[in-house]
């Protein structure tokens, strides 16, 4: 370092940058929230009105900047990259993310999930904070709390000192029953998926992103499985699929209040709920299928992976 | 050559005598005694009236002295080599100054590091003195009388810096044609003085240019250096007591580069400085000055950004004798600074970067304000005691902070040639960029002032043959002031917000024994113990500083050889800095030391009389004669070993032609 100070006084004698800068530019993504994420109360399929109160995502704005010369068509390297937040925002209201100071040219842009280490697995060089973008401070201290889609009995696990990165309020009505959701947990691994972008000099180009707050209650329903016959000639489960629904639910949801108190507790979203569908599981004591029982948990987080959809602007709503 | 000036009392007093003892040597027949009343009367003794001139001694009063002042004339100045007649880089044969690398006109003051430092010419704030790259000094050296590097406890008018000041007095204007030259292989300069309105006046102007670009295409065809500097000046007496002047100068650097058929400018930059001023003389030798300053400057960015600084400042004081002993000085000083910068795109750059280029670039209007009080006592003519108490205010966008500056010095005779010193001294600055850089400042003052608590004490003895010895222990703490690192890792000159630490710390010992270059046989001998300490953070514990250099010796002379030639050579070698090693956890303190440098500098001339006063010189100079080569790191790779890092050798020979008129 110091001799960097040198042939700096030497040569350049000049701070901050001596050197021509090369043209640079940001990637940006926008949210558009749809109906659904702005509040709008909706009917589901089977019959439940529902109202998303409050829907909190805590994500990180990740853009590259492509190499030209890469040979990976899939996946092309990257020659530079920008990754800023994270940031903690609400769905219900249009924000603007930006990753900056990358090189003009190809480039591409994503936003995956965030969710801060806690406890003695946290690193040293975890962010401090994240950026709050108008959340209650209530609100923010949820994420810095284990999520609740784990067991606490699970602390001394790497995995149980990860916080959410998606905080769902959400209120169902129907036939004069109501069922209230409050609940932290973390966001769906997404593929990776960038957005391909045009990085243009000293100025963001930018595509929307919409927040199909919908999505969570819709699309996956639980799993599947084939029945197929072993080796022995005994007709087993095998092949486990998700299925899903296009169509908006809360039955499933509604379900997992076992102590009909009108509260959606955390330990019962976590209860395997949701056995799988399959011809053969009923007559056979299976682990494989009592492994894949979902619970509601399991399934909001496999629903998230909708809930931020890049490039696209939400649809007209329910 | 005498001029009609203020006559200090003494002088009056003094001529004034001379007058009644030349009366009486020469008086008219009428006036003798009376003559033996019984003799013939004696043949009258007739004697022609001889007319008698007056005669008037003219001098500046020494008002800027200090018992920590170094100071230097402009003839010894010339003679230092290596420093090329430069007055701003002879200083740096002054104990307490350590070099950051050889050749470099960049320097710690007592532990005091470059932002801390303060230059100033004729009492004006100037961002640098130097060309960069290595380059000379941006005044003309013919224009300079003395300067003087102020370690601690500075003269009252100075202030706003916690390191060290380097003051430079111009020279009182001639009353006959005046000048100066020198062509060299890598710049020409001159400057000219003539006087006006029968020597009421006088009007002078220099300059300097550079020609390295050709010189550096033949070994560098892509890189380009370019320097140039100007100055004027134009004073008038408006009355015995009175004199106007009208000081400009100002200088102008750039380098580049090209690559790929594109040119990239490194480095531009520009400062203007208009200095307009009024002098009054007393007859009871008290002294005046009203000044204001107009400025300009302005620095390139990278992404042909600039910053820019505009500034007005003003400034009047008066110094007072009080009685034979003392003198009493009032004086107010304030400058406003109007800071522009273009920002980056606020998407072409990290966040972390706009955020530090908002902090140094965003326009802003920045003031600073200084009212002071001094009083010197001096009983006896070696005896001196002065006493400042002096404030400060700063503002920034918003932001204000005052910062007190109190400060003692003495001088006090033990014996005939024995002289005790000793100075006591608070130091307080704005936030300052590491590096000094022209229109680059910090905006709403982040961290907070700096101070600096100086203490010295030493001795000054007058030995034979007019030798001078002194000898000075020093301890300065440093609170929030800027330096470029902690160590390798904290590396970030650009980080509006310091690390908190507790202070760092400078002390040792400085030695000098001279005597002047300008006599037939003058030298220097300049040696600094010393050791820098930067102060512990949160993650650290205190440490040596990664500039350390426990060692610095001067030694050097200068010898009239006779029929116009003289020689002179200094050797200079310093301590290596510490070797912080290379594992990137270890934060020990350094064990082991850079290997030390050492250079030599050689200076011969040649020069021949012309006409009255003028003289024609071949002088043939050079810094680092040797070659040597500069360790600045030693990199260790496992499986490898260590290698160390060198810098050089950074030679810089100079063959030059000067004359004066």
């Amino acid at each position: 370092m110091r001799r960097a100070v040198v042939l700096a006084l030497a040569i350049a004698s000049c701070v901050p940058s001596g050197e021509e800068a090369d043209p640079r530019g940001a990637l940006g993504l926008a949210t558009v929230p749809s109906p659904i994420a702005r509040g709008e109360s909706f009917v589901t399929k089977d019959g439940w009105t529902v109202h998303v109160e409050e829907l909190v995502v805590l994500a990180a704005i990740s853009g590259n900047a492509l190499d030209p010369a890469s040979e990976d068509v899939l996946f092309p390297t990257a020659r530079a990259s920008s990754r800023q937040g994270p940031y903690l925002f609400k769905a219900s209201r249009p924000e603007t993310f930006v990753a900056p100071g990358l090189p003009v040219g190809a480039g591409g842009v994503w936003l995956p999930y965030h969710w801060l280490v806690l406890g003695p697995s946290r690193r040293t060089n975890e962010p401090d904070e994240m950026e709050t973008r108008n959340v209650e401070p209530a609100l923010v201290a949820r994420f810095h709390l284990p999520s609740e889609s784990f067991e606490p009995t699970l602390s001394t696990t790497w995995t149980a000192a990860l916080g959410p990165s998606i905080l769902l309020i959400a209120r169902g009505e129907k036939g004069g029953r109501v069922v209230r959701i409050d609940f932290a947990f973390r966001g769906a691994v997404r593929p990776f998926n960038e957005i391909p972008l045009e990085i243009r000099a000293n100025t963001v180009n930018q595509a929307p992103l919409a927040v199909a707050a919908e999505s969570l209650f819709s699309g996956p329903t639980g799993y599947e499985l084939r029945c197929e016959v072993d080796d022995a000639g005994v007709l087993k489960p095998r092949s486990p699929t998700l299925s899903s629904t296009s169509e908006l639910v809360f039955d499933d949801l509604a379900s997992a209040d076992a102590d009909g108190d009108g509260k959606l507790s955390a330990a019962e979203l976590r209860r395997p709920l949701i056995p799988p569908r399959c011809e053969c599981c009923s007559s056979v004591d299976d682990e494989s299928v009592r492994n894949f029982t979902s619970s509601m948990a399991a399934l909001l987080e496999a629903r998230s992976g909708e809930l931020l959809l890049q490039g696209r602007e939400p649809s007209g709503g329910p | 050559m005498t001029r009609r000036t203020a006559k200090p009392a003494v002088c009056s007093a003094l001529t004034s005598a001379l007058f009644v003892l030349a009366r009486a040597a020469h008086a008219a027949p009428e006036e003798t005694a009376d003559a033996a009343p019984d003799t013939a009367p004696a043949p009258p003794v007739v004697v022609a009236p001889v007319p008698i001139e007056e005669v008037t001694v003219s001098g500046l009063r020494r008002q800027t002295s200090s018992s920590t002042e170094q100071r230097m004339k402009r003839t010894d100045i010339r003679l230092v080599p290596g420093a090329f007649g430069d007055p701003f880089r002879a200083i740096e044969a002054m104990p307490g100054v350590m070099p950051i690398v050889s050749g470099l006109p960049y320097y710690y003051v007592r532990g005091a590091p470059p932002s801390a430092v303060g230059y100033f010419i004729d009492d004006v704030r100037v961002p640098y003195l130097f060309h960069f790259a290595l380059g000379p000094g941006v005044i003309q050296p013919t224009l300079i009388d003395e300067v003087s590097l102020h370690p601690a406890a500075f003269p009252a008018r100075y202030g706003r810096y916690a390191g060290g000041v380097v003051a430079g007095q111009t020279r009182e204007p001639g009353t006959e044609l005046r000048g100066e030259g020198q062509i060299r292989i890598f710049d020409a300069g001159a400057y000219v003085e003539a006087p006006f309105a029968g020597g009421r006046g006088a009007a002078g102007i220099g300059g300097r240019y550079s020609y390295t670009a050709a010189i550096l295409s033949l070994v560098s065809p892509n890189t380009s250096i370019d320097y140039r500097d100007y100055n004027a000046r134009v004073s008038y007496e408006l009355s015995d007591r009175w004199r106007a002047t009208a000081f400009t100068f100002g200088s102008f650097d750039m380098a580049s580069q090209v690559e790929d058929g594109v040119e990239n400018v490194l480095f531009a930059s520009e400062f203007h400085r208009l200095d307009l001023r009024f002098d009054r003389r007393g007859a009871d030798g008290a002294t005046s000055r009203v000044g204001m300053t107009l400025g300009l400057d302005r620095t390139r960015l990278d992404g042909k950004r600039f910053s820019q600084d505009m500034l007005v400042g003003v400034r009047a004081r008066e110094r007072t004798p009080i009685g034979d002993e003392t003198d009493i000085e009032l004086g107010i000083d304030a400058t406003v600074d109007r800071y522009s910068g273009d920002l980056p795109s606020v998407y072409a750059v990290q966040p972390a970067q706009y955020a530090a280029a908002e902090a140094l670039f965003s326009p802003r209007i920045d003031t600073a304000t200084g009212a002071w009080a001094s009083a010197s006592w001096h009983p006896t003519k070696r005896f001196d005691l002065t006493a400042t108490a002096r404030a400060d205010a700063f503002s920034s966008d918003g932001e204000t902070a005052i910062g007190p500056s109190p400060r003692v010095s003495t001088r006090v005779p033990v014996s005939s040639k024995l002289t005790f010193l000793g100075a006591m001294g608070v130091g307080t600055q704005a936030p300052a960029f590491a590096i000094p850089v022209p229109a680059v400042g910090y905006r709403r003052l982040p961290g907070g002032l700096g101070y600096a608590y100086q203490k010295s004490a030493g001795a000054e003895v007058d030995l034979p043959l007019r030798f001078l010895f002194r000898a000075v222990g020093f301890h300065h703490s440093y609170f929030n002031l800027r330096d470029f690192a902690r160590n390798r890792r904290d590396f970030d000159i650009v980080e509006p917000q310091l690390v908190q630490s507790s202070p760092a710390q400078a002390y040792g010992l400085e030695v000098h024994l001279s005597r002047r270059l300008s006599e037939r046989f003058g030298g220097f001998v300049s040696y600094t113990l010393s050791r820098t300490e930067v102060g512990a953070t949160q993650r650290t514990q205190a440490r040596v500083s990664p500039f350390d250099r426990t060692h610095v010796l001067h030694v050097g002379g200068s010898a009239d050889l006779g029929r116009g030639w003289r020689a002179g050579v200094r050797f200079l070698t310093y301590r290596g800095w510490p070797d912080e090693g290379t594992s990137l956890t270890s934060i020990s303190p350094p064990s082991r030391r850079l290997p030390a440098f050492t250079r030599i500098d050689a200076r011969i001339e040649k020069r021949w009389s012309w006409r009255k006063a003028g003289h024609i010189a071949l002088v043939l100079e050079a810094l680092n004669a040797t070659a040597s080569t500069e360790i600045i790191g030693r990199r260790c790779i496992p499986d490898e070993g260590c290698r160390d890092e060198e810098l050089g050798p950074i030679v810089i020979p100079s063959l030059g032609v000067e004359g004066a008129l």
